[in-house]
């Protein structure tokens, strides 16, 4: 129980939310990608998995822990299969194989990201006030 | 470096101790005044600004990395700045009630 235990605790959720918005401005940027670096088909939506902070006893005794990202998942989806025999990456039938990408929800995901980071800095911001109105006391 | 404010002046007033930071639980303020400055509320203040030094220059390296490009987390840099600010604020203020408190010793009418 530290006296910035909630900065680090917003300040964690601050980095988690970037992160989120990473993924999904990559998942965002590869919409169209029909191939992959490794040569495995097309692009796979990614997704951040966080999960909440200090599994050891000694960090369950502190009131604020934070949030750490447990890791990026491939979305499991099956990818669209889009009917465009002029494609390159086309098969035999003429269906191209495209990402399981769906803009609408990368857009929903980019506002709750920038959302989740407004509210992490309205945290940290009014963490810092009740600490100056602590001080103000002294005055 | 000098103590300004050494509560081992207070010679009886058994409340200035502070026991559960200078270890001498069963001791009276009368031996933590023995002890003199090296423990008690004087290392505690020492050990409280050195803390602040290593939170400011932890401050300045990071808005360093974040100026020359190094930085790669740009939310652990404006931490580190804001830790710097508050903890110098705490130290500020109790720094300027301590001496208030001096001063108003010092305009005691005799």
């Amino acid at each position: 129980m530290g006296l910035f235990d909630a900065f680090d605790a917003s300040g964690s959720g601050l980095s988690a939310e970037r992160l989120r918005m990473d993924v999904t401005a990559e998942n965002l940027a590869n919409a169209q990608s029909t191939r992959s670096a490794n040569g495995a088909g097309p692009y796979k939506r990614k997704e951040v998995v966080l999960e909440s902070a200090g599994s050891s006893f000694a960090d369950s005794l502190s009131a604020a822990r934070g949030v750490r990202v447990a890791g990026i998942v491939e979305d499991p989806t099956p990818p669209r299969r889009v009917y465009d025999p002029g494609h390159p990456d086309a098969d035999a039938q003429g269906y191209v194989t495209m990402p399981n990408v769906n803009t609408v929800t990368e857009m929903t995901d980019l506002i709750g990201a920038s959302r989740a980071y407004e509210a992490n800095v309205t945290a940290m911001q009014t963490a810092k006030s009740m600490f100056a109105r602590t001080l103000d006391i002294l005055k | 470096m000098t103590l300004p404010i050494d509560p081992s002046i207070a010679s009886s007033a058994s409340e200035w101790a502070i026991p559960s930071l200078d270890g001498a639980t069963s001791e009276g303020a009368g031996a933590g005044a023995a002890q003199g400055a090296g423990s008690g509320f004087g290392s505690m203040l020492s050990d409280q600004l050195g803390k602040l030094e290593a939170t400011q220059n932890e401050a300045a390296d990071a808005a360093k990395a974040l100026a020359t490009g190094q930085a790669t987390d740009p939310e652990a840099v404006v931490m580190a700045v804001e830790r710097a600010r508050l903890s110098m604020q705490l130290a500020s203020t109790l720094r300027n009630k301590a001496v208030e408190a001096i001063n108003d010793v010092f305009h005691t009418q005799v």
